[in-house]
């Protein structure tokens, strides 16, 4: 099997992984037709159109939590300077006030809660959130953002009094984990539109 | 408006009219790309959609060679037949307007 061939099975697989359950089918038909192609190139094509195809498939049965993961991502950079002016105005510890960890914080915790509605939206937020926050790419996300958030408590342990009131848990939650109940809320309005799509649909 | 009675595609046309061409026969995906000239990623959105519809039917077709999986072959349903038949009158409809008598060219 020339390499040409072997990168057009690649391509519809791939499609076939990415592709809601409801249209797998389809994937599958052009995949069969795959091996009747006779040129390498043409089938490379055909596999190509199957993956644009499964791509537009997942993006329409995903495009409400994709709205809502780029919506957290952009109210996060709108909405929680104030609360991180308020978490310094009552004196929580210093880790809370790092903006890097606050933000990680809370686009890691909303994408999570989004995540738990479909496994394979874990790649897509991993892959979305440093594009769309643009906080240095993937790179500075990974290597700078994510051990911050270790660094900075044990920081904080070993500087500051050990346990925060009531107060600053609540102002805790409030500030960070807001954006979470958010996006839980909109994960459950993606469920229950597919549900009604799915209903709305013909069963023919 | 809904999907079923928006006036369809030039390029879902072409493919109506492709399953059209040859009444009552099964057609392949490829078969129908040759004779539309679509691409498989505008082709089987299409098919999709379309039977969903109702337009179109659909079964698996054992293979010719042995070892190969089972093609996908579609045809027209009689409500397919009418729908292409609408779409074509109101294509034409659309694209022969006469002008009233005296009007300026």
């Amino acid at each position: 099997m020339s390499p040409v061939r072997i990168l057009a099975e690649w391509t519809v697989g791939l499609a076939t992984a990415l592709t809601p359950a409801d249209r797998k089918s389809w994937v599958m038909a052009m995949r069969a037709e795959l091996h009747t192609i006779e040129s390498d190139g043409q089938a490379l094509a055909w596999a190509g159109g199957g993956l644009t195809a499964a791509m537009g498939w997942a993006l329409r049965a995903e495009a409400v939590f994709l709205a809502a993961l780029i919506g957290i991502c952009f109210g996060d950079a709108y909405l929680i300077p104030p609360a991180m002016a308020l978490t310094k105005a009552l004196g929580a510890g210093t880790w809370l006030q790092q903006a890097d960890t606050a933000n990680t914080l809370i686009l890691g915790s909303a994408a999570l809660t989004l995540s738990l509605c479909r496994p394979r939206r874990i790649l897509a937020t991993v892959l979305l959130m440093p594009a769309v926050i643009g906080r240095g790419g993937a790179t500075g996300f990974l290597a700078i953002v994510l051990p911050q958030i270790v660094a900075d408590p044990l920081a904080w342990r070993h500087n500051h009094p050990p346990v925060p009131n009531w107060e600053m848990a609540l102002l805790f939650i409030w500030s960070f984990w807001w954006p979470a109940l958010a996006g839980a809320a909109l994960a459950w309005l993606t469920l229950q539109l597919r549900r009604r799509w799915a209903q709305n649909r013909s069963p023919r | 408006m809904s999907n079923a009675s928006r006036r369809p595609s030039a390029q879902t046309l072409a493919v109506l009219e492709a399953l059209a061409s040859t009444p009552g026969d099964w057609l392949y995906g490829l078969q129908v790309a040759a004779a539309t000239g679509l691409k498989s990623g505008s082709l089987y959105p299409i098919l999709a959609r379309l039977a969903e519809r109702g337009l179109l039917e659909s079964r698996w077709l054992e293979p010719e060679k042995p070892g190969r999986p089972a093609r996908h072959a579609y045809r027209l349903t009689g409500e397919g037949r009418a729908a292409l038949k609408v779409a074509l009158n109101a294509a034409r409809a659309s694209t022969f307007t006469p002008k009233p008598a005296g009007a300026p060219s």
